[in-house]
């Protein structure tokens, strides 16, 4: 799960404090882990030394909770690389998949397409073990099982997403 | 060439073994098809034989008339001659009769089933009069047949074998005014069809057809939607349409040869049953039921024609749609116009044959009416059902169900109900008709309907009239007896009506009627019924007989005093005089000797007892009573039980198809019943909803039978100058018989039902 | 590789249900191609339009370059049984006849007599694992038994497509894989392609390609990535 990734999305739609984002990140994706502080000021200052974010302004007061931040050019060609990319498929990935199909729908971006690379993905890591499940002994088959059926639950899960974007647009935006 | 034919056997035999194959199951199917159009084609050829039958009756009951050939008269070298005289008896509402005969010397004609001719004291009595003399309901006719049983009549001599036939000797003393015979029996003829008789046969007949032939076709569709997704399996795997026609046709073939043996056999089982059994008085020899060798012929080519035709026709949904494996697709709705199209034309056509707009009506166009309204009937039957089933909202979980799988599945049902409301109709038709028809045969106006008391016999000589009328007025139920002469005259050509002279001594003519002073040598005038006087001047000549030896005659007296109609006489006859025996003088030749019976409250004990007083030669007639005498009654009675008969056979045949549909039924949703059961559907919703099931389509096809039949009768009836007659009661049973049939085809369907709900009806394709 | 099946811009409607909208695919000879998507989606109806059973209102299928709706009724007959095989859920047995018999039925209605038709269907019913219960009828015997003859008797005639509908929708997962195994094998042998409509991605798996049907339209998921 990447917060950078997870940062620069929510920015996407418009310059925030250092504070917003914290509880904008919490309410969509942090329910069982809430970021620190510091961890959005670490991630945010990366950010910064990149060149993905940039200070839009600061309020009288001064100190970094006051600095209102904006995504740059980088910052959007970067989010779009990501959504991009299908994940490598590996079991609990949803959170990095909620996450990014959230923002999706967030940017106007298709979520669609990100879910379907994904599932794509996800079946080519699924050929590949049923091919070596095929050639393979028994102990490779129970293993190359034991990995297809979690890919597969991933994959339902895919699907389950899928069909229900429209209600998660609604939820998400 | 030869491959394409080898192709071709190897389609039709897939199909044959689909009929024949897989187990129990289709087994039972094909059992209910054999049964089905087993039944269906014994009752075609029982009517195929109903010539035979009416033929052979009427043969044989004419092969017996004695001296009644036009050269019967003329002495035949080798051959006694033989007297005879017709007799009749009525016991306990059935009339049969005899011949008294006597034989003068010892090599008389042969009469058919009588192997020697009975002696003065002996009778020769038909197995029947046997049978019924020996029960116990026989001993109060017992002492009619007082003579000596010296044989028993053979089939021959019979109509059927339920006939009550005799012949009786007396001797020649007995047989006054008869003449000698040399020979018996009568040319056979062609039997006499009236018009309206024919028009009715041909009618009773397609009626009697139509759901035979609605059987067929439906027996032979038996499962259908089990039939449609196979050869939807079969489609799919690639048979072409050729292929398929050809699978189905072997398969429907199958059923329908296996169904023409059935029938065969069914046909001549019954046949042999006829002889031991007497259904409504019929009385009908097995081997007289003949099917005319064309008509079975058609049978066994029209029954596989149909069975085939019809299965090829259900076909064309499956042709198009090989996809019936994965989903049964929602059928169009059915349309109405082209199906009313066969009762318009059929009711136009009836219309214009109304008396009032044809000058004379057409028989042919009048059938051909008739059987379009009825093939019509179970054409607009599906529809209307459709109609109300798509309307049924709501109701009992098990109402719902029943409609539902209707409105899915009602092909088969609709189908067999859609034959039996055509016999419905047709039958109440039928009905009418004969009733109608009944009444031309029965002239009603001369039936009176007072003196229904009033009763006579006649008897050899005064003397023995004087003795029965004394013996008669001592028995219970006789309230007055009188005995008296009537002499046979010309009539004086001046009168219009008929006079009779009736000769008795004045205390005789004083029962008869009353009358102040009577002396011997008075006579006295009465008028007619409605009280006119003939006129009589004095000096009227009445010829008494016109013998070569001398004509007689007698002429009225000067003094002739008028008196009240004698209530004793029969209530027809004309006006007439009296006449005390010293007026009339000696040497009246002809006088008919009569002995007329006032009786009390209608006793049939005493009536038997007061026959049997009278004796087995003298019939006791009644003024009130019809006897069916003609020729065309003697024919239309046969053709009327013969209608009732094959009605009655053609609503078992059609009960028997709705039982087989409702088994079908069951059988085909067992696993739909079973998965019902195991979600927790009660027993009796089920059995509630096939009870609707099978109870819907019948009321529903007997509402609309009873108003096409009573409309339909109406119909023919204005072809016919005559008023109309419904039989209520025979409509009322028809009716009844299809409610039991319902409650008889669900019930036992039920032990099928809770097998299927018993799980094993969960483990089937 | 050749094309051997060509779908384009397939639409089909069922009264206002719009089950196929715009629906293309391809399938080569020999390869294995998984048709996947949510229910009701169409993957049924795009099967059977390329099976020639059912005839889109718009759109083309051309097998071997031959338009299949041009066709006459008896010709798509032939093809189905000669060049085509179908494996369903359930219901494709005909209850009446032995399982042997439903084997053979294909060879039979090609003309084939009668004990040849068996004794080839005997070889594929040996293949299948069900030489055993042959002389059985379809209700006597398990969903899986059911489904390898059912296998069988697509084989049989050898086809050059093979089409499965959810073939081990009503099975296990382990008798399922065995079936589908089996099913494999015997179309890498004979060269056949199968197009396999199918709603387990473990399943798809197997599959050379996927094309996944949304709302009556296609996506050649490959092609995305
Ligand atoms: N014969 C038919 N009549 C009416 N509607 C139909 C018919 N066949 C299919 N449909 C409709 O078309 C749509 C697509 O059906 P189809 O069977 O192709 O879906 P599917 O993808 O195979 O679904 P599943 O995975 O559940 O089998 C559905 O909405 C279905 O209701
Ligand atoms: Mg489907």
């Amino acid at each position: 799960m990447s917060i950078g990734h997870a940062l620069l999305g929510l920015l996407e739609n418009g310059p925030r404090h250092g504070y917003d984002l914290k509880r904008a990140y919490d309410e969509r994706f942090g329910h069982d882990r809430p970021l620190h502080y510091g961890q959005v000021y670490s991630t945010l200052s990366r950010l910064l030394r990149n060149g993905l974010v940039q200070v839009d302004g600061t309020e009288a007061g001064g100190g970094p909770e006051r600095k209102r931040y904006a995504i740059t050019e980088a910052g959007v060609t970067d989010i779009d690389g990501w959504l991009g990319t299908p994940e490598k498929p590996e079991p609990y990935l949803q959170n990095t998949l909620y996450a990014k199909v959230v923002l999706a729908l967030m940017s106007g971006r298709s979520a669609q397409g990100v879910l379907d690379s994904q599932r794509a993905e996800h079946l080519r890591m699924m050929r590949a073990l049923t091919r070596r499940k095929a050639d393979g002994d028994l102990t490779d088959q129970l293993v190359c099982d034991h990995a297809l059926f979690h890919l597969e639950a991933d994959l339902r899960w895919l699907e389950l997403t899928a069909a229900r974007l429209d209600e998660l647009r609604v939820v998400s935006t | 060439m030869t491959d394409a034919l080898r192709r071709w056997f190897g389609d039709l035999s897939l199909g044959v073994r689909l009929a024949a194959a897989g187990g129990r199951g289709s087994a039972v199917r094909l059992a209910w098809i054999t049964i089905g159009i087993g039944l269906g084609v014994a009752a075609l050829l029982t009517a195929a034989s109903a010539g035979s039958v009416l033929d052979s009756h009427e043969q044989r009951t004419r092969a017996r008339i004695i001296g009644a050939a036009p050269d019967a008269d003329r002495p035949v070298p080798g051959v006694s001659p033989l007297y005879s005289s017709a007799v009749f008896t009525e016991f306990a509402g059935r009339r049969f009769g005899g011949e008294m005969l006597f034989a003068d010397g010892a090599t008389p004609p042969k009469v058919p089933g009588v192997e020697v001719l009975p002696k003065p004291g002996e009778i020769v009595l038909s197995p029947a009069l046997r049978d019924l003399l020996a029960s116990p309901e026989g001993t109060l006719l017992l002492p009619r047949f007082p003579q000596r049983v010296t044989g028993i009549l053979g089939d021959e001599g019979l109509s059927g074998p339920w006939e009550l036939h005799f012949y009786v000797g007396v001797e020649r003393a007995e047989l006054p005014g008869t003449s000698p015979a040399y020979s018996v029996g009568v040319p056979p003829e062609r039997l006499y069809f009236d018009p309206l008789l024919s028009s009715l046969v041909v009618i009773a007949s397609v009626v009697l057809l139509i759901p035979v032939v609605v059987f067929v076709a439906g027996t032979a569709r038996l499962s259908a939607s089990a039939r449609d997704r196979r050869l939807a399996a079969l489609r799919l795997i690639g048979a072409d349409a050729g292929q398929v026609r050809r699978i189905v046709a072997g398969e429907s073939l199958a059923g329908a040869l296996v169904g023409l043996v059935a029938g065969v056999v069914f046909f001549v089982v019954g046949r042999d049953l006829v002889d031991s059994v007497s259904l409504f008085g019929m009385s009908i020899y097995g081997k007289d039921i003949r099917p005319s060798p064309a008509l079975a012929l058609l049978v066994f080519l029209v029954v596989p024609v149909i069975a085939v035709g019809t299965a090829l026709v259900a076909l064309r949904r499956t042709l198009i749609e090989p996809l019936g494996v994965s989903r049964g697709a929602r059928r169009a709705p059915r349309r109405l116009w082209w199906r009313l199209l066969p009762i318009l034309a059929g009711v136009a056509l009836l219309a214009g044959q109304h008396r009032g707009m044809a000058s004379q009506p057409q028989t042919a166009l009048v059938v051909i009416g008739v059987v379009l309204v009825l093939v019509g009937l179970p054409m607009v039957l599906p529809w209307l059902l459709e109609r109300c089933v798509r309307r049924s909202r709501g109701g009992p979980l098990s109402w719902q169900l029943a409609m539902r799988r209707m409105g899915a599945h009602g092909g088969a049902s609709w189908r067999i109900v859609g034959g039996f409301a055509a016999l419905l109709a047709g039958g109440i038709a039928v009905q009418a008709l004969l009733l109608t028809s009944d009444s031309i045969h029965r002239d009603e106006s001369w039936t009176p309907t007072a003196d229904r008391d009033l009763a006579w016999t006649t008897t050899a000589d005064s003397e023995s009239a004087r003795r029965l009328a004394e013996r008669l007025r001592t028995m219970p139920g006789v309230r007055r007896a009188v005995s008296y002469d009537v002499v046979h005259a010309q009539q004086p050509p001046h009168l219009n009506g008929p006079v009779e002279l009736i000769v008795a001594p004045c205390p005789a003519l004083r029962e008869l009627t009353p009358i102040q002073n009577c002396a011997e040598g008075d006579v006295f005038s009465f008028p007619e019924p409605n009280g006119e006087i003939a006129d009589l001047p004095p000096g009227t000549e009445f010829v008494l007989s016109t013998a070569p030896e001398g004509r007689l005659s007698w002429r009225q007296p000067e003094r002739v005093r008028p008196i009240a109609r004698p209530a004793f006489h029969a209530p027809w006859s004309g006006a007439g005089l009296l006449i005390t025996p010293a007026a009339v003088g000696q040497g009246v030749p002809q006088l008919q000797h009569l002995v007329a019976v006032r009786l009390g409250e209608d006793d049939p004990l005493a009536l038997e007892a007061i026959r049997n007083e009278i004796g087995l030669t003298r019939p006791l007639s009644f003024s009130a009573r019809a006897t069916p005498v003609s020729d065309s009654e003697r024919t239309y009675t046969a053709i009327r039980r013969l209608v009732t008969v094959g009605s009655v056979a053609a609503l078992a045949v059609a009960a028997g198809g709705l039982l087989v549909v409702a088994f079908e039924h069951v059988r085909h949703r067992r696993r739909q019943f079973a998965v019902l059961s195991a979600t927790g559907v009660p027993y009796s919703t089920l059995a509630w909803s096939v009870l609707w099931q099978n109870a819907v389509p019948v009321v529903l096809g007997t509402g609309a039978a009873l108003a096409c039949g009573l409309g339909l009768a109406t119909l023919v009836l204005n072809t016919t100058p005559t008023p109309q007659r419904y039989d209520w009661e025979a409509i009322g049973l028809t009716g009844a018989a299809a409610v039991l049939a319902v409650l008889l085809a669900t019930v036992m369907t039920l032990p099928q039902l809770r097998r299927a709900m018993r799980s094993e009806g969960l483990r089937t394709e | 590789m050749t094309e051997l099946l060509v779908a384009k811009g397939l639409a089909k409607a069922f009264g206002p249900t719009n089950a196929l909208v715009d629906a293309s695919m391809s399938v080569r000879a020999g390869e294995l191609v998984a048709v996947m998507g949510p229910s009701g989606s169409g993957k049924s109806t795009l099967l059977h339009c390329l099976a020639g059973i059912l005839k889109p209102d718009a759109g083309s299928v051309t097998y071997r370059d031959a338009e299949l709706s041009a066709m006459p009724d008896s010709e798509r007959s032939a093809l189905r049984r000669n060049d085509f095989g179908f494996v369903f859920q359930f219901g494709q047995l005909v209850p009446e006849l032995t399982f042997l018999e439903n084997v053979a039925l294909p060879l039979r209605l090609g003309g084939m007599r009668r004990a040849e038709a068996e004794r080839s269907a005997k070889v594929w019913m040996d293949l299948l694992e069900v030489g055993d219960i042959a002389s059985k009828r379809p209700g006597e015997a398990s969903g899986g038994q059911g489904q390898r003859v059912a296998v069988a008797r697509a084989l049989a005639t050898e086809p050059k497509v093979l089409f499965a509908d959810e073939p081990t929708g009503a099975l296990d997962s382990l008798n399922g894989e065995r079936v589908l195994r089996l099913l494999f094998d015997a179309a890498r042998q004979t060269g056949a392609a199968v197009v396999l409509v199918t709603h387990e991605p473990r399943v798809a798996a197997y599959a050379d390609r996927e094309v996944v049907v949304r709302d009556g339209r296609t996506q050649d998921v490959e092609l995305v990535a």
